[in-house]
C-alpha cells in the first residue's frame, strides 16, 4: 500500500469561482488588446522568431518586387523613350539635310511637312517607338492598310522593315510615321484626329484599292489615277460611316456618306493637307460647319 | 478540446479577447489546481495563476505549435511560476489587486475572492492523507517534485510530462522512479 501511497492519494479539485471570473474579465478587459488589434497585420502564426523570419521574408521580397517593378516598367519605358527620341533626331537630320528639291518630292510624297512633324515628334511627350510586329500588334487593323504607292519608279520601302514613331502633335492628333530604316526618311504618314463621337483617320499620300472598315481609306473618284487623296472617317467601334472623297483633276468633289452622296458646300476648296471638319447630325452632314447638300 | 479548433483558437487569441476567453476557461482549471497541488495554498495558488494567464496573454505571440502544446506551454509557465516563487518568497505576483494598480484592470471584489481562500483552505484540509504527501513532496527538489505532481496529482503521462518539463523519457522515468523513493523517505520522517 504504501508503494501505491502516490497513485492512491485523491487531490483536491478547487473551483476558485469568484477568482476566476474576475481575473477572466480583468485579463479580457486589458489594455494589451488594443495595442494587439491595431498591430494585427504584424501578428502571424508561428512563434516570434518565425514571425520575424517571414516579415523579413516578406520585406525582402517586397523589396525585389519593387526593384523589378522599376526594371521592367520604368526601365524599359525610359529606354524606348531614348530609342524613340533618337529615331525622331536622326530622321529629322536626315530631313535638314535635303536639298529644297528633295524637300519638295518627299512633301508631295508623304503628303505633309515632314521636318515640322519630326520637329514636333522630338519634342513629344508621349513619343514613342515600334517596329512592324509591334505596331500591327497595338493596332491591328493597320495590317489592312494598301502599301504606300511607287512614285515615279521610286523603290518602295519594306513596311515590315519600318521603324514606327506614333505620338499626339500639337492639334491633339495620334501621328504615326514610318521611317525608312535606309534613309532615315518618312515615307509614310498617317493621322488620327478625334473629335467628338467620330473619329477621323486622315490618310494622306496616292494609292488605290479600299480599305477594310474602320482603316484608313485611300480612293481616287475614277479608279486610281494619281493625284486624289481621300479620307475615311470612322465611328468609334472602328466601322466606317464616311467616306469623303476628292478628286484634284477639275471635277466636282463628292462627300459620300454611308453610302449617300453629298455635295461639298460653296467655297469650300478640298486640300489634302487641311483636312475638313466634318459633322454628321442624323441625316444632315456638315463641311468646316457648312452643311453639305444630298445628291438625289 | 478538439487540437484543430484549439490551433484555431490560439490564432485567433493572439489579437481576440474573447478566443483568449475560450482557451482561459479551457485551461484555467487545470493550471489552478496543479499550482494548488504543487504549493497547498489557495491564495499563492490564485496569484501565480493570474500570473501564468496574464503572461499567456502578454506572450502568446511567441508561441508556436511546432515547439509544444498549448497546454504543456501553460504548464511550462506555471512551473517556471513555481520555481521563482520558491527562489524569491518575497516576491510579488500579479495578483489581482497588482494587475490593477499597474494595468488599470477593473477593481477586484476581494471579499468574493477571500471568501474562495476560506472555502478552499476548507477542502483542502478535508484530503488529509494529500496535505501529508504535499509536505513531504515539497522537501523533495523542485526536479522531483514538478515529475511527481504531474505524473500523480495531475494524471498525466511520460509524453506529456516530457513535453512539459522538456526532458526525454528516460530521464522522467528515472526521476519518477527516484522521487518515489525520496518521497518515502521523506514521508518516513514526519
Amino acid at each position: 500500500m504504501k508503494d501505491q501511497i502516490l497513485e492512491n492519494t485523491k487531490v483536491p479539485q478547487i473551483v476558485m469561482h469568484n477568482h476566476r471570473t474576475q481575473l477572466r474579465r480583468s485579463l479580457l478587459s486589458d489594455s494589451h488588446w488594443d495595442k494587439k488589434q491595431n498591430m494585427k497585420f504584424l501578428f502571424w502564426k508561428g512563434g516570434e522568431e518565425e514571425m520575424r523570419r517571414k516579415r523579413f521574408l516578406t520585406m525582402t521580397l517586397g523589396a525585389f518586387v519593387v526593384v523589378l517593378a522599376l526594371i521592367f516598367v520604368f526601365m524599359p519605358k525610359n529606354t524606348q523613350k531614348v530609342y524613340a527620341e533618337q529615331v525622331a533626331q536622326e530622321s529629322f537630320k536626315a530631313i535638314t539635310s535635303l536639298n529644297p528639291e528633295e524637300l519638295k518630292n518627299l512633301k508631295e510624297k508623304v503628303r505633309d511637312d515632314s521636318k515640322d512633324i519630326l520637329e514636333q515628334a522630338k519634342n513629344a511627350k508621349d513619343l514613342k517607338y515600334f517596329t512592324y510586329d509591334e505596331y500591327v500588334k497595338a493596332n491591328p487593323k493597320f495590317a489592312h492598310i494598301p502599301t504606300p504607292p511607287k512614285l515615279d519608279g521610286e523603290k518602295i520601302p519594306d513596311l515590315k522593315n519600318a521603324r514606327f514613331l506614333e505620338f499626339t502633335d500639337t492639334n491633339g492628333a495620334k501621328v504615326m510615321v514610318a521611317i525608312d530604316p535606309d534613309s532615315d526618311l518618312p515615307f509614310f504618314i498617317t493621322k488620327k484626329i478625334f473629335k467628338g463621337e467620330i473619329i477621323k483617320r486622315i490618310f494622306k499620300g496616292e494609292g488605290k484599292g479600299t480599305g477594310e472598315p474602320g482603316n484608313a481609306v485611300f480612293r481616287t473618284q475614277n479608279g486610281g489615277e494619281a493625284g486624289g487623296f481621300g479620307m475615311g472617317i470612322a465611328n468609334k467601334e472602328g466601322s466606317r460611316d464616311i467616306m469623303f472623297q476628292v478628286k484634284t483633276d477639275g471635277k466636282a468633289p463628292v462627300l459620300t456618306v454611308n453610302g449617300k452622296k453629298y455635295e461639298l458646300p460653296e467655297g469650300f476648296t478640298p486640300d489634302p493637307g487641311t483636312p475638313p471638319d466634318i459633322k454628321v447630325e442624323g441625316e444632315d452632314v456638315y463641311v468646316n460647319g457648312q452643311k453639305a447638300k444630298p445628291i438625289e | 478540446m478538439d487540437l484543430t479548433k484549439e490551433k484555431q483558437l490560439i490564432e485567433r487569441a493572439r489579437t481576440d479577447p474573447l478566443a483568449f476567453g475560450t482557451l482561459y476557461d479551457a485551461y484555467y482549471q487545470k493550471i489552478f489546481n496543479y499550482v494548488l497541488h504543487r504549493l497547498a495554498k489557495s491564495d499563492v495558488a490564485a496569484d501565480i495563476t493570474s500570473e501564468v494567464f496574464f503572461k499567456a496573454m502578454t506572450k502568446l505571440h511567441t508561441f508556436s505549435w511546432r515547439d509544444i502544446s498549448f497546454s504543456a506551454w501553460l504548464y511550462k509557465i506555471a512551473n517556471n511560476e513555481i520555481k521563482m516563487y520558491y527562489r524569491k518568497k518575497e516576491r510579488r505576483f500579479f495578483s489581482l489587486e497588482f494587475l490593477f494598480e499597474h494595468r488599470g484592470f477593473e477593481v477586484p471584489d476581494l471579499q468574493d475572492i477571500e471568501q474562495d481562500y476560506i472555502a478552499a483552505e476548507e477542502e483542502i484540509a478535508k484530503y488529509k492523507q494529500f496535505k501529508q504527501i504535499q509536505e513531504a513532496l515539497v522537501q523533495l527538489p523542485i526536479l522531483y517534485q514538478e515529475v511527481l505532481v504531474l505524473r500523480f496529482f495531475e494524471e498525466k503521462n511520460l509524453t506529456a510530462i516530457s513535453e512539459i518539463t522538456g526532458k526525454n523519457l528516460n530521464t522522467i522515468k528515472s526521476l519518477i522512479a527516484r522521487g518515489k523513493e525520496k518521497l518515502k523517505k521523506q514521508l518516513a520522517t514526519l
